[in-house]
């Protein structure tokens, strides 16, 4: 009794439904985003952030506005990179261009590619372009996460120009990187 | 046929490491403990400007160290063999190591054993955990592993079972009563298990726990092995203060695990182990730690060395020492060493990095760090920013991350030390704090400057042995007398989580040291958004720094929830050779 549930629970979860049927109230959003902002290593996922419904991309933009917190104003943009939505990409837009603070900046650049693709790609090349050199490899990472054709493309055209050693040092170690090791199930937590 | 599931996996830490090399042939070592580096002339590195920053902590002296603790260290080389993950693990397969315990270490004293695969067969690919399998002091059994090599336990059947490319726990390979330890998953915590084992020592650190009472088996309210037996108590060895067993040889057997093999192997490997022991003459807890701060990448740097990021390192430094002195832990700071790792030197490919490369960034942190700041100091990295990229269904920014609950007494390792993100604020932080004032009050600082602090001690915490109080499913906890447990949950997104909330109101365990619930303990005027904690309670697991989350900081409030340490944390903090 107690699996079916706990499986009703979590279906509900997943279809930003609460446990009495009806979507979460934008309070109920928030009060969930709030307690997933407070951990110091966070694993939420895509799903986890989904589930939440449609209205989050709304509840994160508000959240952000009134939250002076860099590293909430971090996990917040990072979250808006699960969300197709025409006024979170917007408001990422706006962060990428304009935050006073450098790592917002790129984790809105990041939350762009990740939710846009190369739908994007003519703003993501203005980052691949930037004078910062962590600007360019956070957007040089982000397409080439994305395993597309078009985005590797890119990548490749911008590593034959690229001058800075560390950059174009870390992409080749990622593209080459091999796990190489057997799994051991629930162990190698980070602290 | 010995079939190799995965290869090598030290190849990528391997090129950076040359390229760290390189890098340092070409341009030479620019970071040295306070002093100026100079700007880069590499047209890939933004310049550095200003003087480095020279830390002036207030209460940081060399006299908080205790004069009267000593350390010594002695290494143990020899070779043994090499078993896959699940090939059963007999008496014969073990490599013993022998201490000489000859010595008095006192009560506060400790022995630490930090073991490494060395010369590590290439033919193989991959490494090989050292995992610590025994530990007996003449008398004891002090891991006291299922090992008999009977039935399903390590010996007969292995550590793990392994199917394709993942392995389980064999759940017969248990941790019997009496131990150091207080489950398997405790014991593997200290042995390295499940990272990689490229260049990831184990490292156990005796005795584990020094509290009197609790029972066996017990969640809220566990005994500790050493108290309850493995502690002397009878002449030639007195009775009070408990210390561990000396005049005598204790023996160490190890089993070299190999991290990508699962079919059985008939290789040998070199295993060399460190042994350290510190000896006090202490009867309270107390002392100090010095701390390497490592300014990592140029944009760190040159914040470093701008007056308003000067204050603001002084003022983290200074929450942290606030942490650590108070009563029960009692551990003061000796010194702080400024060190920059600049873009000259191979400081930028760490300055943003992903979990993933955590492992290189402690490694080759010790190019950096210099020599002899390993054993009496912490390592805390700065960088700007950490990600995971762990999942690909994930987008996650990290706030901190330990290298290793109970970490080494050595530079160089994949777990020397702890990481922490700036978010490029280190100059920003605190307008609010007057710019003559040497350190900002809790009431002018913000809120990201505080949990900065609080992540660096709580990291800290780890790394001197803690564990959270409870974990965020609020199914497993610390295993530690004198700190509440709390397994009260919240589901959010369909995962539950040990919320604060959830401690707060509806948690139904009671904490034996008060007889009181955390909702009984705190009362019901709690609400963070008016500035209302229950700071005293001390049944409420968040009121403890290390709690799993970070906490309601108001800022320019100077008040949130408590960060306390207990008096049985305190004892495992002493236990750590860094504590001097």
């Amino acid at each position: 009794m107690r699996g079916i549930f706990f499986i009703l629970a979590i279906a509900a979860g997943m279809l930003g439904f609460n446990l009495e049927g009806r979507a979460w109230s934008d309070n109920e959003i928030r009060a969930s985003i709030e307690e997933t902002l407070k951990i110091r290593h966070p694993d939420d996922t895509k799903d986890w952030w989904r589930s939440l419904g449609a209205n989050t991309p709304k509840v994160i933009i508000s959240i952000f506005k009134e939250d002076s917190m860099i590293y909430h104003q971090i996990r917040l943009v990072d979250a808006l990179a699960w969300f197709d939505d025409p006024v979170a990409v917007d408001f990422l837009k706006e962060q990428a261009l304009h935050h006073e603070n450098t790592i917002v900046r790129r984790a809105a650049i990041r939350s762009i590619g990740l939710s846009q693709g190369v739908k994007e790609k003519a703003f993501l090349k203005q980052g691949l372009e930037s004078s910062d050199p962590h600007t360019r490899l956070t957007t040089a990472k982000i397409l080439n996460k994305l395993k597309d054709p078009a985005a590797d493309r890119i990548v490749k055209d911008f590593l034959k120009t690229e001058k800075t050693d560390w950059i174009s040092t870390t992409l080749k170690q990622r593209n080459n990187q091999k796990v190489n090791k057997l799994i051991i199930e629930g162990k190698g937590k980070k602290y | 046929m010995l079939t190799p599931i995965k290869g090598a996996t030290h190849t990528q830490g391997l090129c950076v490491s040359l390229l760290l090399l390189l890098s340092i042939i070409l341009e030479g070592c620019g970071a040295a403990t306070t002093t100026t580096t100079p700007s880069s002339s590499s047209a890939s590195c933004v310049a550095l400007t200003g003087n480095a920053w020279v830390p002036a902590v207030p209460g940081v002296a060399p006299s908080n160290h205790d004069a009267s603790v000593t350390l010594s260290q002695s290494v143990i080389n020899t070779i043994g063999p090499v078993v896959a993950l699940n090939q059963p693990v007999p008496l014969g397969k073990e490599i013993p190591v022998s201490i000489d315990m000859t010595e008095d270490l006192g009560q506060y004293g400790s022995l630490t054993l930090m073991a490494q695969t060395v010369n590590f067969p290439a033919s193989l690919g991959g490494d090989a955990f050292a995992y610590l399998v025994s530990l007996n002091d003449g008398v004891n059994e002090l891991v006291n592993l299922s090992r008999a090599g009977t039935g399903n336990d390590c010996a007969a059947k292995g550590y793990y079972t392994c199917n394709g490319g993942s392995c389980s726990v064999n759940s017969s390979c248990t941790i019997n009563s009496p131990s150091a330890f207080f489950n398997r998953n405790n014991w593997e915590q200290h042995q390295g298990a499940g990272n990689s084992a490229v260049n990831n020592p184990s490292i156990n650190i005796f005795p584990t726990c020094n509290w009197a009472g609790g029972s066996t088996g017990s969640t809220s309210s566990p005994a500790c092995g050493f108290n309850s037996t493995f502690f002397p108590t009878s002449p030639p060895i007195a009775a009070t203060p408990k210390r561990l067993r000396y005049g005598t040889t204790y023996t160490a057997r190890y089993a070299l695990l190999s991290d990508s093999w699962a079919s059985p192997l008939s290789d040998t490997s070199g295993l060399k182990v460190t042994v350290v022991k510190k000896t006090s003459t202490r009867s309270t807890p107390g002392g100090a730690t010095d701390i390497n701060i490592i300014l990592v990448g140029n944009s760190n740097i040159n914040a470093s060395r701008t007056a308003k990021g000067q204050q603001n390192l002084n003022t983290l430094l200074n929450d942290v020492a606030e942490h650590f002195k108070q009563t029960g832990t009692g551990v003061g700071i000796g010194k702080v060493n400024a060190i920059e790792w600049p873009c000259s030197t191979g400081g930028e490919n760490y300055s943003n990095p992903d979990v993933s490369v955590l492992g290189n960034l402690f490694a080759a942190g010790a190019s950096v760090i210099p020599a002899g700041l390993d054993t009496k100091a912490i390592n805390v990295f700065l960088v700007s920013t950490i990600s995971d990229e762990s999942y690909s269904n994930s987008n996650l920014t990290i706030l901190g991350v330990d290298g290793a609950i109970g970490g080494p007494v050595m530079n160089g390792t994949a777990v020397s030390g702890m990481v922490v993100s700036t978010f490029d604020q280190l100059a920003k932080l605190n307008s609010n704090c007057p710019s003559a004032a040497a350190t900002c009050i809790l009431a002018q600082q913000d809120g990201d400057s505080f949990e900065l602090s609080s992540t660096i001690a709580h990291e800290m915490g780890h790394f001197f042995g803690l564990n959270h109080l409870s974990e965020s499913d609020g199914a497993s906890h610390d295993a530690i007398i004198d700190t509440p447990i709390c397994t009260a949950t919240q589901t959010i997104g369909g995962t539950a989580y040990a919320t604060l909330n959830a401690c707060r109101t509806s948690d139904s365990n009671t904490f034996p040291i008060n007889s009181k619930t955390c909702s009984a303990d705190c009362g019901g005027s709690y609400n963070a958004s008016s500035g209302t904690f229950c700071r005293d309670a001390i049944s409420c697991q968040f009121n403890y720094l290390m709690w799993w989350t970070t906490k309601n900081f108001s800022s320019s409030t100077g008040s949130s929830d408590n960060n306390l340490f207990s008096t049985s944390q305190g004892g495992i903090i002493n236990y750590h050779p860094i504590v001097q």
